[in-house]
């Protein structure tokens, strides 16, 4: 991992089009400002991670069994 | 063209029916082809099967059926990669995590599913504004405004908000 030291308020710039500022920092908090394309997806890591699990079990879970089960729950 | 389905077996398909996600889904992002298939005993879920990986498929519904105030927001910039240009192209769903516990059904409102029907392309969008749950629990009674203290009323209605 690369690893650079910023002060409050300078930036990093990945290629020509993407820029991280650090916009504030308050006890453990950092605050990070990013310009970048619309179309870069830009997450907090672990909403993204939720999302993958979440797509995983959801792959799993959709057994023959549970899918009848889900027809029937909708009767209900 | 035919794809096996472990629900209905097999199924058979043209290549113009086939939902290309640019970027797969995220925890999938391998596989880009997908078939939607709809089918009256169903109703109103549909299966959304890979065609790379035919034991890969997910349910998926209209979040709207169970949340009829459900909406989100997405900018127009952020659909650019399934080339739509107005809302009205777009068709959404939730991926269901279906249970054997029916209470434990669940829709992800938080990264649904967009469509884009004409061009046949579709992509999993994440919210960053709202605060929608992951595992909205489905078939579970939907809170309703009570005539209650300010204080109380206001909660209700932001769980409301999130499932």
């Amino acid at each position: 991992m690369l690893v650079l030291t910023r002060k409050l308020g300078e930036s990093i710039a990945i290629d020509d089009d993407i820029k991280i500022t650090v916009v504030q920092i308050k006890g453990k908090q950092i605050r990070l400002g990013i310009e970048a394309p619309k179309e870069t997806k830009v997450h907090r890591e672990e909403v993204y991670l939720a999302i993958q699990e979440q797509n995983k079990k959801a792959a799993v879970n959709a057994s023959p069994s549970n899918i009848r089960n889900l027809v029937s729950f909708i009767k209900k | 063209m035919k794809v096996n389905n472990q629900i209905f077996g097999e199924i058979s398909y043209s290549n113009e029916d086939l939902i290309t996600f640019p970027d797969g889904l995220p925890g999938f992002t391998k596989i880009s082809k997908f078939l939607l298939i709809t089918r009256e005993e169903l109703a109103p879920f549909s299966v959304l099967q890979s065609i790379e990986r035919p034991e890969v498929f997910f349910v998926v519904v209209d979040p709207k059926k169970f949340r009829p105030k459900y909406k989100a927001e997405i900018g127009m910039e952020e659909l650019k990669p399934i080339n739509i240009t107005d809302s009205s192209q777009a068709k959404m769903y939730s991926i269901v995590t279906v249970s054997d516990v029916r209470e434990n059904t669940s829709m992800n409102l938080k990264a649904p599913i967009i469509i884009n029907e004409t061009k046949k392309m579709g992509m999993q969008v994440i919210l960053k504004l709202s605060d929608y749950e992951i595992e909205c629990k489905i078939f579970a009674p939907q809170k309703t405004v009570v005539k209650e203290p300010v204080q109380i009323r206001r909660q209700e209605v932001e769980l409301n908000f999130n499932c």
